[in-house]
């Protein structure tokens, strides 16, 4: 649609990028912050250095945390995409009954309040005798990682038809056949993308941590949140902008794999 | 005699339901059904006890109603802000619409933590938000925003934004631009055509925004608890403080249930009217639909 | 490849689908022979697919048997039955290059790499596309991924091949070449096809048989020729083709009156005993000027329409009592052309017009 110039339009556009500036420049700002050469937190800073990275990466406790986070994150992602895939194969294509409940079911994590949630997990692990270890963290926030994955693969599944997997059987493929050699290679950019924003999610998850994770298995969001309670220094500037910089580089990943798979589904008829 | 049970396409997807069925039983439906329960049993047999606690005392309620405040304001804030933005958005072409989708996405996808330490920094005493009022002269001394809500409010609004521009941007993607034209065609004047073929057909990705936006900010922990200074509590604050300060598990899991019926009661009605699941194209799914799952 | 095989024969016994209180499919009884070229035509919702669903194994009859080769394989799973099927949208798979493709079945069977490659590049050159094998689906046009499908479906000789509207998706002119190819490739083949289609006449050239359907039901099987000749009811002799069709109200001898008042000379009207006896009238059937004259039939007529289509002038005519006829007279130059406002006599021997019961 061509438009001409008109004032109410070019309002709009002013306001629109205004507002996006609004939501990036927080984020951005971190980054000059973390260079930042005062012992206090200052915005401008008045003099630049890189010694609160050099804390940052000198700190024991943030090595660890980094590490927890990986050691948490991995499984998680893992885990939110066998389950996130298998559950919306079953739902898209397996004519169930009850499939709107069902479905519900698996997307509903991501909406209940994480706090209610973690006041349900917390005396179950305790129960179970799994709290404070790794496995807490990775199964109750494999919990609220699931639905992307859920969603990520459903949506790809319903853009193709389920002639091609008709078509395999029709051609001689059996059940693993079909699902090998033409439903995963069909969904994989999805569950590539499910499983990246999966493990972003579980990067940044604070709230289960924080009910789940003990002083040796916290991860990086509970240490960032313990330290700001209690000081307020440039090394968590220097902390948050190498997670921005990590999350940054995964997004870009996954929009490379979501551009190159709509590519090919579209050239699908 | 019976035929053995015929084989069909379907029925061999079905089974591989139970293993991610089981998993969410176990650790979604279960620790959920655990909260109603001990919410139902403080100590001396089942009973609503803990939630006539919970309403004598006027802190649950002053809190549930500033929750349902924020969260209400928030949201109409977000559609308010977010609305000429996704117009503007979905009419942008090639590399602009790319830089515009990326600006929301960075934020959509960067944790409440940081998003929460920026805006701290942002309004402490001696933060940019007061330097540069200072030096406007628009004030003479510093604000304390952090205890007048402000950062609450601006802090929520900026988390809360992608999560309302990108379900309107995915209904407004789907508006077949030439019913506008049809519309023009048979004389309704721009402001007619905007607001009974554009306004309506972009009415799904409005509902779908505000539940999602007023879902997600019912239950904010991480924001209030930074942002909201010692004026403001939120449930999710109650619930943590009740539980792992006052360590009073049934006060917390009737807490927790009021949120989760709340909340679940919403879900069900979004689902209701929002979505129907039928065939969309395909789209990256980065953008709109984990726009629903994220949150 | 060369050498045709044996085309399975195929037999449907009270076959029927419901879903719930949904009836897809009522119980159907067909017999298809070895090598036979059948179609099924119908509206949508008529259970064309459904039908062919069962075939394939998609869908689960709730009663009846699907018999080939005399052999019950209700209940088998698709990748067992051997059945080759080529459907609408192609399902080619877009990750696979068009040699993947085409050696998808026989991977699937443990062919040797050697004369999967072999039979693979025989197979593309018979819908010639053997220089294609490299390219991926998504570089080939519509036509040519639909000789791809062919190949594929092809490839591993079934018995019996099914299409779903294979050129569903193409335009008109492609649509004749591709049906030439379908019929020659059928030939080489020796398979039974049963071919699913709306379009009536694509069915009438390319099968031997046609089966129409509607709301679940078969309405009337036959050759084409034979089905349009003879039709069943009003719904088969509309769908097929054009025609005219007036309802008779009383019926004697050789005599008949329709419910516009027309007195008509019919062949035989014994038949007519039926709900609602109907003559049923082809347009071309219906001669115009003095080639009318001295049928049994012959009325002046008002011309209120005439469209020249390809070859022939399609005419809209008034009778008197306000009955309107469709006629189809060949263009031939120097024949005469009648403009609409002018009268003509109109007229059909008894024996060209069929009456229908129901």
């Amino acid at each position: 649609m061509s438009r001409a110039p008109h004032l109410g339009w070019r309002l709009a556009t002013i306001f629109t990028w205004l507002l996006l500036l609004f939501l990036v420049a927080p984020i951005v700002m971190v980054v000059p912050l973390s260079f930042s050469g005062n012992s206090f937190l200052e915005f401008p800073p008045t003099s630049w250095s890189t010694r609160w990275y050099a804390a940052f990466a000198g700190s024991l406790d943030y090595r660890q945390a980094v590490m927890n986070s990986v050691i948490v994150g991995l499984p998680v992602a893992l885990l939110s995409s066998i389950f996130g895939t298998l559950a919306a194969i079953a739902i898209e294509r397996g004519a169930l009954p009850g499939r709107r409940i069902l479905a519900a079911l698996f997307v509903a994590p991501a909406i209940i309040p994480q706090m209610v949630l973690a006041i349900g997990l917390y005396p179950l692990m305790v129960q179970v005798g799994l709290i404070g270890s790794f496995p807490a963290v990775i199964l109750g926030q494999t919990v609220i990682c699931t639905p992307l994955v859920f969603l990520a693969v459903g949506a790809a599944l319903r853009g193709y038809a389920p002639s091609y997997e008709l078509a395999a059987m029709t051609l001689g493929a059996g059940r693993w056949h079909t699902f090998w050699l033409v439903t995963f290679p069909m969904i994989r950019p999805a569950v590539v993308i499910g499983f990246i924003l999966a493990f972003t999610v579980s990067f940044d998850e604070l709230i289960l941590a924080m009910f789940l994770a003990s002083p040796t298995t916290r991860t990086m969001p509970r240490l960032l949140w313990e330290q700001l309670t209690y000081e307020m220094t440039p090394t968590i500037a220097a902390a948050t902008a190498s997670i921005l910089a990590a999350t940054g580089v995964l997004l870009l990943v996954a929009a490379w794999v979501g551009r190159r798979s709509t590519v090919r589904l579209d050239a699908a008829p | 005699m019976r035929r053995p049970r015929p084989w069909s396409p379907e029925a061999g997807y079905r089974a591989w339901i139970i293993l991610p069925a089981l998993f969410m039983l176990a650790f979604f439906v279960i620790p959920l059904g655990r909260v109603l329960f001990t919410s139902l049993s403080p100590a001396d047999g089942i009973g609503l006890g803990a939630y006539q606690a919970l309403f004598r005392d006027a802190v649950f309620s002053i809190v549930l109603l500033e929750t349902l405040r924020i969260a209400l304001m928030v949201t109409l804030g977000c559609l308010v802000l977010a609305y000429p933005v996704a117009y503007v958005v979905a009419e942008l072409r090639g590399r602009w619409q790319r830089l515009a989708l990326a600006m929301i996405l960075l934020p959509f996808w960067t944790s409440a933590v940081i998003r929460s330490y920026a805006w701290l920094v942002i309004f402490q005493r001696q933060g940019p938000f007061n330097q540069v009022l200072l030096g406007l002269g628009v004030i003479d001394r510093p604000l304390r925003p952090l205890n007048s809500g402000l950062a609450l409010d601006v802090g929520m609004l900026h988390i809360m934004l992608p999560f309302m521009l990108l379900p309107l941007l995915s209904a407004m993607w789907r508006i077949d631009r030439r019913l506008l034209l049809a519309a023009s065609v048979l004389g309704a004047p721009p402001w007619r055509q905007f607001v009974h073929v554009y306004l309506r057909l972009s009415l799904p990705g409005v509902a779908a925004g505000c539940a999602l936006v007023f879902i997600t900010s019912l239950g904010f922990y991480i924001t209030p608890a930074l942002l909201g200074g010692s004026g403001t509590m939120m449930v999710s604050q109650l619930i943590y403080q009740q539980a792992s300060r006052l360590l009073n598990w049934p006060l917390a899991s009737a807490s927790g249930s009021v949120l989760l019926i709340l909340t679940s009661v919403l879900f069900v009605l979004y689902q209701r009217i929002g979505q129907p699941r039928t065939a969309r194209r395909a789209r990256p799914p980065v953008a709109g639909d984990v726009a629903e799952g994220r949150a | 490849m060369s050498g045709a095989t044996e085309g399975a024969s195929l037999r449907y016994v009270a076959v029927a689908k419901r879903y719930g209180p949904l009836t897809a499919l009522h119980p159907v009884d067909l017999s298809i022979a070895s090598g036979e070229f059948f179609a099924m035509i119908g509206p949508s919702g008529s259970g064309k697919t459904t039908l062919l669903g069962i075939t394939a194994g998609f869908v689960t009859p709730s009663q009846g048997q699907v018999l080939v080769n005399g052999r019950d394989i209700v209940g088998e799973p698709p990748h067992r039955r051997a059945v080759g099927m080529v459907f609408q949208n192609y399902s080619l798979f877009p990750h696979m290059t068009v040699a993947e493709n085409v050696g998808f079945p026989l991977r699937m069977r443990r062919v040797k790499r050697a004369e999967i490659a072999a039979r693979v590049q025989a197979a593309l050159a018979m819908v010639r596309m053997g220089q294609m094998g490299d390219r991926l689906p998504a570089q080939l046009s519509g036509g040519q991924q639909q000789r791809v499908a062919l190949a594929r479906a092809a490839v591993y000789r079934p018995a019996l091949l099914l299409m779903d509207e294979p050129l569903g998706a193409l335009d008109k002119n492609l649509r004749e070449e591709m049906q030439d190819e379908i019929r020659r490739l059928q030939r080489e083949l020796g398979a039974t096809v049963v071919y699913v289609t709306h379009d009536q006449q694509e069915a009438a050239t390319l099968a031997d048989r046609v089966a129409i359907l509607r709301n679940g039901r078969v309405e009337q099987v036959g050759p084409p020729h034979e089905i349009y000749e003879m039709p069943a009811n009003r719904f088969v002799a509309s769908f097929l083709g054009e025609a005219n069709l007036l309802p008779l109200e009383a019926t004697q001898g050789e005599r008949a009156r329709t419910a516009g008042g027309l007195e008509l000379a019919v062949a035989t009207s014994d038949a007519a005993s039926g709900p609602e006896p109907t003559l049923c009238l082809r347009p071309e059937n219906v001669r115009l000027g003095e080639a009318a004259a001295g049928l049994g039939n012959a009325w002046t007529a008002t011309v209120l329409e005439a469209v020249h289509i390809a070859g022939s002038i399609r005419y809209r005519l008034q009778l008197p009592g306000g009955t309107v006829l469709l006629a189809r007279a060949p263009a031939r130059i120097g024949d005469p052309v009648w403009q609409a406002g002018a009268t003509v006599v109109a007229g059909w021997r008894p024996a060209d017009a069929v009456i229908l019961l129901a």
